[in-house]
Formats: C-alpha cells, sequence, structure tokens
C-alpha cells in the first residue's frame, strides 16, 4: 500500500491494531516476558504435562546394501548403540543428535503378511488387519492413552488428527494414524486454518451465548438420539451398522460439549496467526509440513491437548495428494515412484533425498520444541516424539525405520542408534511408551513386554 | 461359473477357470505341493500349511480362504514351489493360478458386504452443499470444513458403504445449519442499506500484480477500488459503469470482479472471484454483481474493524491465449511539487477489445425484500409462531423438505416439543425456531438417504419420496424440488414414517417418472450430474496429484491443468446436451476447446476461454477421451508417460474389467539387464513381463498402456522421449493377439473389438452411480438388458439414464 502505512513498522501497527504478538518463534526471547505471557502457560505453577506426537511417512525409505553404490543413502547410521554414525538422509538430524533414538529390526507381526501397501492403517493399532478378517482395525496408541486411559481429558481437545489428505480415507489406504475403541478411523483435518480456527478461534460470541448454544446442543443431540433410535427398530444389519456409526458420533459430541462446557471460562489462548502460513496447501509441501508442525507445537505449547498425530502422506499411491511432494520439491519423480526406484542404480540416492527432506521436518520440530523452555527443561523434555513408517523398503512390513525424540523428563535416554531382532514386536516400544506417559497397563496391542530407551 | 468376480477380472483375458478341484487341481498339487504341505499326520508340515485337506470353499470357510491366498502370493512370487521340488510348468501353473483367484474373487466378493445391496447412505459433501444451497436459499461454502469424502472400490464418492459419519462431521453440520438459518430467518428491522460510491482508480499495488492500474482495460490492466467500509455479511450488490470499443468479429470482453479485504500494515491481500460479465456495449451501462459478505475472504473477530477495508479489482477477463505483452518503462507526469518518477507499464494492443471503467458502486445490506424471500419459504406472511396450530404446520413444512418425506405425527410432536424446550431458554420464537430447524439439519433423516427393509420380502418397491431422492440425487446431486417431491407426497399413501413398504399402489407410474426425468434434465441443477458423475468416472481430479516436471517441460503453466480437465467435461457434456453417441468417447473427428488450449495443441479457432466444439479434421490430434490431454497427464507421473496407470485406466474406467491388485512384495522394474546398461521403460516392462510371477496379470495390462507411448505427460505428440532421447515405440499385441501401433490403432480395436464391453463399462459405471453402492451379481441381467436398449438406442447417454431410472434396481430396494 503506497499510503501512510510506509512510516509505521508492521509491528507498530500491529499493536495499534491490539493485535496480539503472540509469535514466540519470530519473536527473540528477549519478547518473551512481555509478548507471550499472553499465551496460556501450560500448567503454571505445576508440572509440566506429559505428550505424545506420531508421524507417518509412507513407503519406507532406501535401504541399500553395504556393496551398493549408495550405500551412504542407507537411511539407517552406520554402527550402533552411541557410537554411530549419520550417513547421508539423516545427517540433518546431527544437531539434535542428543534428543533422539533410531530404532532398526522393529515392525507388527501381525502385518508383516498383508499387501505392503496395506499396512499404513495399522502403524499405531499393529492389528491383524486382513480382508479375510473384514478389515478390522483396533485402537490407535495416542487414542488409548487420550482416551481409553484418559489422559486426554484434562485439556480442551483430548488429541489433534492431521493428515496431507484430510478425513478417513479407505481402509488399507487410511488417511489417519488415529482409531477408536471400535477400530473406527478418526477423520484428519488437513488444512492449516481449519486446525487453528479448531484450536484457537475466537468466538465473536459472548461466553453467556456460548453457554446458551451450547446447553441447547445438548439438548438436540438427545432428540437426534431419540430420532435415530426410532429408526433402529426397522433397519436391516447393514443400515445398523451405518446408523450405529451415527450414534456413536452422536454420544462423542455430547462428550464434547460437556467438556466445552467445562472449558468454557477458560479463555481461549490467544495466537496469532500472522507468521503461521495458514493458506498453505498441496502445493507448497515445505510451507504445509512447516506450519503443521508449528500448529502441534503450539497446541502442545498452549496445553490445548497432549496427543497429536499426523501423516505425511498415505500408501494411496493413485490418491494420495502428498504423491506430488517431492517432485513439487525439485525431486525427479512422485513418492511412490521414488520409492519403487529405491533398488535402481541411482535411485536410492533420489529417495535417500526425500527421506532427508523429511528427516529435516522432524530436525525442525525437534528444534522448534528444543527451543521453547517449559518448567525446568523444554517443551520437548516432555513431549515424546515417534516418527517413521510401516515399510523399510516398500512393500516390505518389516524393519521399520523408526525415530523416537525427546521425553527426557520421562526417562528417555538419547543419542543411540539400536537394532532389534525380528522376534521383538513393535508393540513392544509403544508399552514402553504408554508406561512413560504414566499409563500403568502391561500389555497394548500384541507386544510381548517392553523395551528400554 | 459365471461369477462377477470373473467376468470383472478377466472376460477377455483369461477363460474362466473350471470348479473342479479334483479332476484339475488336485493332481497338480499333488505332484507339487503335498510332499511337504500334505500327506500323513505325522509328516512334518512346512510352515504348518497343509494343502490337501484344506477346504476349497473359500466362500464358507475363511480360514482356509487366507491361506490359499497365501499360497497364490507364493506361487506369484516363484517362491513355491522351491527350487528342491518338482518344478511347476507353465501349463499347470496357469491352472492353479487361475483355479485359486477365481475362488478367492468368488470369496472376496461375499465378505465385501455389499452383495446385500442398499445401505443407508450419508449424502456426501458435494450433495450436502447443494442440498443446503437447494434447501434453504442460500448459497455458503457449506462443505468446507468437513473431512473428504472417501473414494470407493468404483471410483466413486457416493458410495454408501464407503461414506461414514464421526462426530467431527457432525458439529460441522450443526454449526453449518445454525450459521445458515441464522441468515435464512431473519428478526427486527431491515438493516439499513449502505452504498458506496468509488470513483476512483486507487493506486494500491496488490502482491505478485501483474499490469499497471488503468481505467481502461486492456490485457494486463486493474482498476483498483478501496473503500473503508467491509461486508462481512448480508446481500451485497457491486454496479460498475463501463462501456467497451468492442467490434463485431473480435471475441467479447469480460469484466471480471474479485473482491476481498486487507490489514492496514500487512501487505497481504485476500481476495476471492466474485464473477464475470461479457460486454458489448459501446455506451455507458451498468453492470451489476451480487454476492454475500460471508461468501468473501473474512478476517479473523480479532481483528479490528477499523484497520480493515474492502478491495475492489476490476479485469479484463477475456483471454484469447496471446501472450502478455511486454513492461515498458514509462515517464510518470510529476505530481506538483514532486519529482518525475519512471514507472512499469504494460504494453496496449490496439486489436484486443478495451473496457472502460467509470465507477463503482457497493451496495451492502441489499436485501430485495424484507423478510427477504428465503424466510418466507419458512415462516410464511401472517404466520404466528404464537399460535401452536401455526407453529406445527411451520415445522411440518420445514421437516418435509429437509427430511424429503412426511414427519409423522409422532415425530411432529417430538420436533413441536422441542421447540418449546429450546424457546424457555431462548430470547424470541424466531430464534427457538432456527434452533429447532437447524437441529433438523443434523438429523439422520435429512443426513441419509434411508429406505428401511421390509419385514416380509428381500425385495421391495421404493415410495414414491424415497424415489424421487434417488431421481434427484441422481441428476442433481440435491434434494427434490418442490414439484417432484410434493408429487412425490400426494403419490405416497398413508404415513411414510410408518410406512406400509408393501403399499405398491404408492408407486409413480413409468410415464411419470419418465416426465420428472425429462424435467428434470432441461433444469440447470443437472449440470452438477455433469460435473460429478464425469469427474468421478473418469478421476479427473487425479491431474491435480501430478506435478509436471519443469525441467522437461519449461513452459508449462499448471492453470492449463484446469483447461485439461474441463476439455473432458465440456465433451462428456456436449456428447450428453446433443444426444451424440458415447462411442465418440472412444473416437472422435472433434473436441471441445478453449483458445489456451488450442494453443496448446497447436490449433486454430477458439478465440476466448470459452469451450466451443473444434473439428480435429486435418489436424494431427486424436479425438475421444484417449486423445485428451487430461488422460495423458493422469497417466503420466509429471515426467514421462506411465503406461501400466494409462492402462490401468482404461481397464478400470472404460472397459470395467481391473486388473487385480498386485501381490505383496512386488519386485521393482529392472533397469538394467545384461549387456544393457539401461532400459527404455517400454524394455523395462518387457523384463517384467517375462517373469512368470509378474507375467501373469502384466501381459494383459501393458500393452494398453504402451498403445499410448506418442503422448508425453502434457499430452503433445512425441518421437522421442525427452528424457531418455529414445525413438518411441508404441508397438504392441493386445489380449487375443491383436497387433497394432499407437493411439489410433487401439482407438478402432476399442471401436471394432471391445464395442460392446464399453457400451457395458458404462452402462454398470452409471448405475454404480445412480445406485450409489457397488454393483453384484445380482445386477448382472439388468445390466445386459440395459446394455442392449443402449446399444439399439445408438449409444445416447440420456436415453440410458432414462432407462436406468426406471430399471428394477432403481425403482426396488
Amino acid at each position: 500500500m503506497n499510503m501512510t502505512q510506509s512510516q509505521l513498522s508492521r509491528r507498530n501497527v500491529l499493536r495499534a491494531a491490539g493485535i496480539t504478538l503472540a509469535l514466540p518463534w519470530l519473536e527473540s526471547d528477549a519478547n518473551a516476558g512481555t509478548e507471550t505471557d499472553a499465551m496460556q502457560g501450560s500448567a503454571p505453577g505445576g508440572k509440566p504435562p506429559k505428550r505424545f506426537c506420531a508421524m507417518y511417512f509412507p513407503y519406507g525409505v532406501a535401504v541399500p546394501g553395504k556393496e551398493h553404490q549408495d550405500a551412504e543413502w542407507n537411511w539407517f547410521p552406520d554402527g550402533e548403540g552411541s557410537d554411530f554414525r549419520f550417513r547421508k538422509s539423516l545427517e540433518v538430524l546431527e544437531p539434535v543428535r542428543a534428543d533422539l533414538t533410531v530404532l532398526g529390526g522393529l515392525s507388527h507381526p501381525l502385518v508383516r503378511k498383508i499387501g505392503g501397501h496395506d499396512s499404513g492403517d495399522t502403524f499405531l493399532t499393529g492389528a491383524d488387519f486382513r480382508v479375510a478378517t473384514g478389515l478390522k482395525n483396533s485402537i490407535s496408541l495416542d487414542q488409548f492413552a487420550a482416551k481409553t486411559q484418559g489422559l486426554g481429558s484434562a485439556t480442551r481437545f483430548s488429541s489433534l488428527v492431521l493428515s496431507t489428505d484430510g478425513g478417513v480415507g479407505m481402509p488399507t489406504r487410511a488417511n489417519t494414524l488415529s482409531f477408536d475403541a471400535k477400530g473406527q478411523p478418526l477423520p484428519s483435518l488437513n488444512r492449516p486454518a481449519a486446525v487453528f480456527e479448531r484450536l484457537f478461534s475466537m468466538k465473536e460470541d459472548s461466553i453467556e451465548a456460548q453457554r446458551r448454544g451450547l446447553t441447547r446442543t445438548g439438548s438436540h443431540l438427545d432428540l437426534l438420539l431419540e430420532q435415530a433410535s426410532d429408526l433402529n427398530r426397522k433397519l436391516g444389519m447393514q443400515d445398523q451398522r451405518k446408523l450405529d456409526q451415527y450414534l456413536s458420533s452422536v454420544r462423542e459430541v455430547e462428550k464434547d460439549v460437556e467438556r466445552a462446557q467445562q472449558w468454557l471460562d477458560v479463555p481461549r489462548p490467544s495466537v496469532n496467526a500472522q507468521g503461521l502460513s495458514l493458506e498453505a496447501d498441496d502445493n507448497t509441501p515445505g510451507e504445509l509440513i512447516k506450519t503443521m508442525l508449528d500448529l502441534i507445537v503450539l497446541a502442545f505449547q498452549t496445553d490445548s491437548t497432549r496427543f497429536a498425530t499426523y501423516q505425511f502422506g498415505s500408501m494411496h499411491g493413485a490418491i494420495s495428494i502428498a504423491g506430488k511432494f517431492p517432485q513439487l520439491l525439485g525431486m525427479k519423480k512422485n513418492m511412490h515412484g521414488l520409492a519403487h526406484g529405491g533398488k535402481k542404480p541411482g535411485g536410492a540416492a533420489q529417495q535417500g533425498e526425500w527421506d532427508r527432506f523429511l528427516a529435516s521436518q522432524l530436525g525442525y520440530l525437534i528444534q522448534r520444541m528444543k527451543d521453547i523452555p517449559e518448567g525446568d527443561g523444554t517443551l520437548l523434555d516432555h513431549t515424546a516424539l515417534l516418527y517413521g513408517s510401516s515399510n523399510s523398503t516398500t512393500h516390505t512390513n518389516l524393519n521399520y525405520p523408526l525415530i523416537v525424540a525427546g521425553g527426557k523428563s520421562m526417562g528417555y535416554q538419547h543419542g543411540q542408534h539400536l537394532q532389534y531382532g525380528k522376534e521383538v514386536p513393535l508393540a513392544n516400544l509403544y508399552l514402553m511408551i504408554l508406561n512413560r506417559l504414566g499409563v500403568q497397563v502391561d500389555q497394548f496391542a500384541d507386544s510381548l513386554g517392553t523395551l528400554d530407551i | 461359473m459365471a461369477t462377477l468376480a470373473c467376468v470383472a477380472f478377466s472376460s477377455h483375458e483369461r477363460a474362466c477357470a473350471i470348479d473342479d478341484f479334483e479332476d484339475k487341481i488336485r493332481p497338480i498339487l499333488s505332484v507339487h505341493c503335498f510332499e511337504c504341505h500334505g500327506g500323513n499326520e505325522d509328516d512334518e508340515l512346512k510352515g504348518e500349511v497343509r494343502l490337501d485337506k484344506l477346504s476349497q470353499d473359500m466362500v464358507h470357510d475363511r480360514a482356509s480362504m487366507e491361506i490359499w491366498h497365501d499360497a497364490l502370493d507364493a506361487i506369484q512370487l516363484g517362491e513355491m514351489p522351491p527350487e528342491d521340488a518338482t518344478p511347476l510348468g507353465e501349463k499347470d501353473r496357469k491352472i492353479l493360478v487361475e483355479w485359486i483367484r477365481e475362488n478367492l474373487d468368488r470369496a472376496l466378493e461375499s465378505i465385501k458386504g455389499s452383495s446385500k445391496g442398499i445401505v443407508m447412505r450419508r449424502i456426501n459433501n458435494a450433495e450436502y452443499a447443494y442440498t443446503m444451497t437447494d434447501l434453504l436459499g442460500l448459497e455458503l461454502d457449506y462443505a468446507k470444513d468437513l473431512p473428504p469424502d472417501p473414494v470407493s472400490k468404483d471410483g466413486f464418492l457416493n458410495n454408501g458403504q464407503s461414506l461414514g459419519m464421526s462426530s467431527m462431521q457432525l458439529q460441522v453440520y450443526l454449526r453449518n445449519a445454525r450459521a445458515a438459518l441464522e441468515k435464512v430467518l431473519v428478526e427486527g428491522e431491515q438493516p439499513e442499506r449502505i452504498v458506496e460510491t468509488i470513483k476512483e482508480n486507487c493506486g494500491f499495488r496488490l502482491k505478485g500484480q501483474v499490469g499497471d492500474n488503468s481505467d481502461q482495460l486492456g490485457r494486463a490492466q486493474q482498476w483498483i477500488g478501496v473503500t473503508s467500509t467491509l461486508a462481512v455479511d448480508g446481500p451485497i450488490t457491486v454496479r460498475v459503469k463501463v462501456r467497451t470499443n468492442w467490434r463485431e468479429g473480435q471475441p467479447v470482453p469480460r469484466l471480471g470482479l474479485r473482491m476481498g479485504y486487507f490489514v492496514g500494515g500487512l501487505t497481504t491481500q485476500f481476495m476471492k472471484k466474485v464473477g464475470e460479465v461479457r460486454l458489448t456495449s459501446g455506451d455507458w451501462t451498468v453492470v451489476e454483481f451480487t454476492s454475500r459478505g460471508e461468501l468473501l475472504p473474512r478476517p479473523e473477530a480479532s481483528v479490528p474493524r477499523d484497520k480493515l477495508s474492502t478491495l475492489f479489482v476490476l479485469e479484463n477477463t477475456l483471454d484469447d491465449a496471446k501472450p502478455k505483452p511486454k513492461q515498458i518503462t514509462k515517464r510518470e507526469e510529476p505530481k506538483k511539487g514532486k519529482k518525475p518518477k519512471q514507472i512499469k507499464v504494460y504494453e496496449r494492443d490496439a486489436d484486443f477489445p478495451q473496457i472502460f471503467v467509470e465507477s463503482v458502486e457497493l451496495v451492502m445490506n441489499d436485501y430485495s425484500a424484507w423478510p427477504p424471500p428465503s424466510h418466507r419459504r419458512i415462516l410464511a406472511a401472517g404466520e404466528d409462531l404464537h399460535d401452536p396450530n401455526s407453529r406445527r404446520l411451520v415445522i411440518e413444512r420445514f421437516l418435509q423438505r429437509a427430511w424429503r418425506r412426511n414427519p409423522t405425527n409422532a415425530e411432529l410432536d417430538v420436533w413441536c416439543q422441542h421447540f418449546e424446550i429450546i424457546r424457555q431458554a431462548s430470547h424470541s420464537d424466531i430464534e427457538a425456531l432456527r434452533e429447532t430447524l437447524a437441529a433438523s439439519l443434523a438429523s439422520t433423516p435429512f443426513l441419509f438417504l434411508i429406505e428401511p427393509e421390509s419385514d416380509s420380502e428381500n425385495v421391495r418397491l421404493l415410495t414414491s419420496s424415497e424415489l424421487a431422492s434417488r431421481l434427484s440425487y441422481f441428476l442433481w446431486s440435491s434434494t427434490p424440488d418442490d414439484a417432484l417431491l410434493q408429487m412425490a407426497l400426494h403419490s405416497d399413501h398413508g404415513d411414510l414414517g410408518n410406512q406400509n413398504v408393501s403399499n405398491d399402489g404408492a408407486i409413480l407410474s413409468t410415464i411419470e417418472i419418465e416426465k420428472q426425468f425429462e424435467r428434470m434434465w432441461q433444469d440447470p441443477r443437472s449440470e452438477r450430474f455433469v460435473e460429478q458423475f464425469c469427474g468421478q468416472w473418469l478421476d479427473l481430479d487425479s491431474l491435480q496429484r501430478v506435478a509436471i516436471n519443469p525441467q522437461y517441460y519449461k513452459s508449462f503453466d499448471d492453470a492449463l491443468k484446469e483447461d485439461m480437465v474441463a476439455e473432458s467435461k465440456e465433451y462428456f457434456r456436449h456428447l450428453l446436451r446433443h444426444d451424440l453417441s458415447a462411442l465418440q468417447l472412444l473416437h472422435s473427428d472433434f473436441t471441445m476447446l478453449n483458445a489456451r488450449l488450442a494453443k496448446h495443441y497447436g490449433i486454430e479457432g477458439p478465440t476466448s476461454q470459452d469451450f466451443t466444439p473444434i473439428s480435429l479434421e486435418g489436424t494431427e490430434r486424436p479425438g475421444g477421451l484417449l486423445g485428451h490431454a487430461a488422460t495423458h497427464m493422469a497417466g503420466s507421473d509429471g515426467v514421462n508417460s506411465h503406461p501400466i496407470k494409462r492402462a490401468v485406466w482404461i481397464r478400470e474406467r472404460l472397459l470395467n474389467d481391473p486388473p487385480a491388485p498386485p501381490p505383496p512384495d512386488v519386485p521393482e522394474l529392472e533397469a538394467s539387464a545384461k549387456g544393457k546398461s539401461k532400459l527404455t521403460v517400454r524394455e523395462q516392462l518387457q523384463v517384467h513381463r517375462q517373469k512368470d510371477s509378474c507375467g501373469d496379470c502384466h501381459r494383459s495390462i501393458d500393452p494398453w498402456g504402451i498403445a499410448m507411448e506418442h503422448y508425453d505427460a502434457i499430452g503433445l505428440w512425441r518421437d522421442r522421449v525427452k528424457q531418455s532421447k529414445e525413438a518411441v515405440d508404441a508397438r504392441t499385441a493386445l489380449p487375443g493377439n491383436y497387433s497394432i501401433n499407437g493411439l489410433e490403432e487401439l482407438q478402432s480395436f476399442l471401436i471394432q473389438v471391445r464395442r460392446q464391453q464399453f457400451a457395458k463399462a458404462l452402462v454398470a459405471k452409471l448405475m454404480t452411480y445412480a445406485l450409489g453402492r457397488s454393483l453384484d451379481l445380482a445386477d448382472q441381467p439388468v445390466i445386459d438388458e440395459l446394455t442392449e436398449r443402449f446399444v439399439d438406442n445408438e449409444y445416447k447417454i440420456r436415453l440410458l439414464m432414462r432407462d436406468i431410472v426406471t430399471s428394477e434396481p432403481f425403482l426396488n430396494r
């Protein structure tokens, strides 16, 4: 604009406009005292909460053998224990080496047999997910902790479910990592603006009007249940299943309404959207992923939720909008193409470029969390991150590439590369994650024990 | 045994396997497998798999089905029989694989669960948005916050089995309904009309603006106006005073309006297209655009109003695909007391019709009447919500329209009671009514197409109102209009909520249905059918999933993707609207082009962005879907052609004969072979086909795609592959040993040899879409019958659709 604004700095104008400058990732620490106090500190005074975030990418990684000309693009580090060396794909994680552990050899035993592109649905569930058993899934790790174990009940949202494609997708090609107790997929959000709106949007209505709205919603739900159960008596089996889904959705909304009523008097954290690329979409993958990660950080930082899952892409080569990301970033092939080319001459290097890009996103997230002080440590210390895929190389449901990061306050020891045998189910790791989150159970999915990281 | 699976997977490529285990299969197994996977009880079993006593009835024995499945994988992967066993000959191998697959397919079909037919079907996101718009008479972006719908196995978005429900959706439905009803049902005085006139094209520069600000709009000029009031809701009208120097013979210029806002101090603007109007008048005329504040970009609630301004951008949006003019530097006349400045402007093209803008008038709160017509549709003049009878009538009328059926008395009691409960905590009757009606827009009869089973029979006739919904969701992707609904309700006997489903007197006659069909066909809402069906059937969304690599296609503009999709849609629409033969989808001497796409193809003719039929005679361009760039691009990886993708597309979409999905642990294409460092894609596929495990399927897949090799990722002819510089070789042999070379011969083959299969496929696809469910064995006879009529009717799609709406599966559940 060529008018008077040029005399004012953007910052001053924002200030004048009364827009809260809660831009922790833009503003230097010097401002922390003045600017970020508008933000809801997480559990002020008390102990910081324990959190968990899982991130998934499809098709596995490049795993060329030692003799291969591209051996340096093998995703797994060279050497084990604490004496290991990142190869090219993960070397971008060198600055946060002490904050993470690379795991190899793990997989879900029940998933080994199914189609290689079918395993995404089970990454966090480990279910026996075959056509023969009706493609029935089971509860995911995040939902087990947040819902079944109630760890998500202390926050405004019990969990945050994100993906690039959005919604639920289709069985074997789910667009979500999260499944409820019945094995039903939970729809994921894929537009940053929608995520922001859900987490932080300011309601124009007064608290009173909102309270009235919620009360009414509550009574609507009774009516909707009544209307639907009236139908119940007339329906056949197939319809019944659809109706059940509707009924449990209504009950779920009921719980959400109750929760919202409890949270009504607690003002939403004041977070400003400037500085977040909320309009980023699938044409700008770098920006999109970064924004989603920023939103996860914000959600945790403001203690809006303690559980998040994020699927970078689904294994539906023909349908996932994320398939084209590598090409938009200047790489030669789409995700599926890169994965399939992994063993061709030069293919491992090409796929490795993509592995490296993804790893750098993880690096960004770790660093962001590390930069945010919380309690006697940082946000990262109170958050366990799980990052990985359900294929090692494409189609192979074994030897998942996995990284666990953060969570030092929960007892995680990092800076290691650990390899496990085929007899160790991945659910052992999940049980450990649960135990460290404070869930006292001795089994999750098909776990046979626990791990120690 | 002609199972559907058999027809779908193999009718042409494989003879159906004979269901004769003892005669054909057991002998093979006993030679090659039983040594390890059979024999005496005491013998050691390998992998705990025992084949000799395994049930052959995979349909009823799921455990055995799983084992057969594993066995098939093992055989296909070449893992079994192992090297030390008696090798499996090619012929026996084929017999074995086919028998297992045959039975597996049937078993898979049986657990798929769709064979039971219709399931209560949630309206999908597009249908929901159309339904809300039509029902409330208010267009908003209703589907924005809904999670994307799942694509069914058949490629459609309206499959009842796939469509799910979650609390997140339910919350959005409720929120949308409230927000919309708040605008539809109004209270109090009419808001004051606010009129603002903007006379000046301000000096505002848009972020990323190409062009200069001017009152005279040519190829690269914008007229940009600013006003400090922001229309956040309510109807708005923008009147623009304009004229043009258009001359007969020139393409017609269009005035395009974009509106939005900016926040003082920030450099980003948030803009959205409002409309486009054609102009021919040389005299000053006033052109009108209408919209609503809610449809325009709106700032967050927290941004103070005094920092916000409305932006108007007027442009001449005529696009004749001629290159944009050059930027030139001009000396600007100095303003008083200022130094002269160098400014950059764009050259003018005298042959391009110009638009002259004089002024813009913005009218906010521009209600045509108060209360507005949408309000009156729910609450008629004189109806008093205080009066219980009147109230009941209002609620009944709305529920009837929202639920597409009559509410029962019992239901009505409950909903009227609900109004009273809500009323106690509301400020006004209107507020309570809004709330009550909003709840109905999240209820099952609104969100689902429900056709309850009959108590006594397996199959029953639909009631007229159920049928009306099927018709309108098929043709309009939306709710029945009043004419259709009233007619249906009058034919339905008795109380639909407690319907006595065997009242067959209730159904509309075939003549009545066909009459409604014709009427609905003429209605502009039937354009939604073209949009939805064509897009889903041909999977035109897939272009958005391809990233064209600029390294190889330097001048490719991503905006062209939209034109490519439009070519296929407009072409389908043209065939449909002009009752032309659907065979022209396979082969044709014309296509639909606009100026941009014509330029891409190197064809003369179109002079604007509008699509018109263009003859392809005398050009090198092939007609029909296989000649459309959209098909080529969707079947590419953004760099090179992807013959397998293209082949699968043809078999899935055009022939309804999808290849079986690849087995687990598919080996990768070999990029090199002995003696040669790098293989072409064609050679890689050849190696691939020679492998037994891949060849079984790929021999019948690859040729379809290889025939299209002359078309690159952006749909242009090539003699050589750009990346490898190798000459293109499009010679191949189609199943049945038809040797062909290139696309044209593929098209001839389809027309001559596969015409019937294509016709049947299109019938099946349309039927699948019309019914909102996957087809099964029970539908085969009708599909055959409809196909016959389709052929007799010279492949006219409209007539096929008319036959579908009066066919058994459409009239029954």
